[in-house]
């Protein structure tokens, strides 16, 4: 690798972590303050409205009127996103599943924006299921994985294998990463 | 006339004709053109035409075609179903059944799911993302025709069914019975 192309690698590297942060303190400040933001009611009357990501925005339009505008919605119907998502990010097998699902895998955004909507629903909705030094997704990633989508495979049967194999100590965050007490 | 003496003509003619050409003009006046094309180049795309064809606007594609319902939509009264966060509603408006744009009214609750639509915002011409979330657990809200609102902006057909807003989006409540929709504002939209 060149010392350009190493720091043209850095920059985009650089990029991703902070639109990942700029995702999480966003819906971090939208989940800490119902007064501003009821998922419910969406925006209050009069608060400022919030410009979403292009990662969040994809996830609201194609995502976020099932699983929830903050991961979590109709438990039992619905998987349930919030402080859940994380504890596929233990196994490969976990996070090759999440982008072969049939929605995630056939969704009409390119691999770049699918990946950005992958990184916001892992890193804002993971909480403490969310392991230690997780890699963002990348868009090569995701482009190679959702070229072998799972089509005819029971996915219930998948996630319950995948999460036998998983340790259940995996998404347990060190004490000084937990979130500070409210 | 046989193939080669046509070739040697057009050799002569070619020959002929880019020796006129390097005779009048000077290396440096190709240069000159060749450098006002250069910074002409960039500077093209900035008239307002192809300003606009590039600008992004969800959903919208590339080129900003205002669907029938942004061409007529207001930002004035919310019990209308002209105004702009209805459109993709398809159904009735909360406003016009006891409750607020964001609200259900009472005795009616708040689905845990809904249907995400992006909607233009004609005072400042931005797109937002609005969620139609239906209350539910008390009969069809029998509003005037005012409040019967049938608009359905980026919705897809019912085969891709999470893209269809003739749902009814109860799921979560303890019953499906389907009373009015709100229109909540979730943000402003981003698009690449």
């Amino acid at each position: 690798m060149t010392p350009r192309a190493k720091a043209v690698a850095a920059a985009r590297r650089a990029a991703l972590v902070l639109t990942v942060v700029a995702g999480v303190m966003a819906a971090r400040a939208r989940a800490d303050d119902p007064a501003a933001f009821n998922p419910l009611q969406g925006s209050a009357q009069g608060t400022p409205v919030p410009t979403l990501t292009a990662g969040e925005t994809h996830y609201m339009q194609s995502c976020g009127g099932c699983h929830g505008i903050l991961g979590s919605s109709a438990r039992g119907n619905v998987p349930e996103l919030r402080g859940n998502v994380g504890r596929l990010m233990c196994t490969q097998a976990g996070r090759e599943y999440i982008v072969r699902l049939p929605n995630v895998a056939f969704a009409g955004v390119d691999d770049s924006v699918l990946a950005e909507v992958l990184n916001y629903v892992i890193f804002s909705f993971g909480d403490a299921s969310l392991p230690q030094d997780v890699k963002p997704y990348t868009a090569e990633e995701v482009g190679k994985l959702r070229r072998e989508p799972n089509k005819n495979t029971n996915l219930w049967n998948l996630r319950q294998a995948i999460m036998a194999q998983t340790d259940p100590d995996c998404g347990r965050p060190k004490p000084e990463a937990a979130r500070p007490a409210q | 006339m046989n193939s080669n003496r046509t070739a040697d003509t057009a050799a002569t003619l070619a020959e002929r004709l880019s020796r006129r050409l390097a005779r009048r003009t000077s290396r440096r006046s190709l240069l000159t053109r060749l450098g006002a094309a250069l910074v002409a180049a960039p500077v093209l795309p900035l008239l307002p035409v192809t300003r606009a064809e590039a600008e992004d606007h969800p959903a919208g594609g590339k080129s900003r075609q205002l669907t029938d319902f942004e061409k007529n939509s207001q930002s004035k009264d919310p019990t209308k179903c002209n105004y702009w966060r209805h459109c993709a509603i398809d159904g009735v408006i909360c406003g016009a059944c006891g409750g607020g744009i964001h609200t259900c009214p009472p005795g009616a609750q708040p689905a845990l799911t809904s249907w995400i639509g992006t909607c233009l915002n004609p005072d400042d011409d931005r797109y937002y993302l609005v969620a139609y979330r239906d209350c539910c657990g008390k009969d069809l809200c029998g509003a005037a025709q005012d409040g019967l609102c049938f608009s359905n902006d980026r919705e897809l057909p019912v085969y891709r069914p999470q893209s269809n807003n003739d749902t009814i989006w109860c799921f979560g409540s303890s019953t499906m019975v389907y009373h009015c929709t709100t229109s909540a504002l979730i943000g402003v939209a981003t698009e690449k």
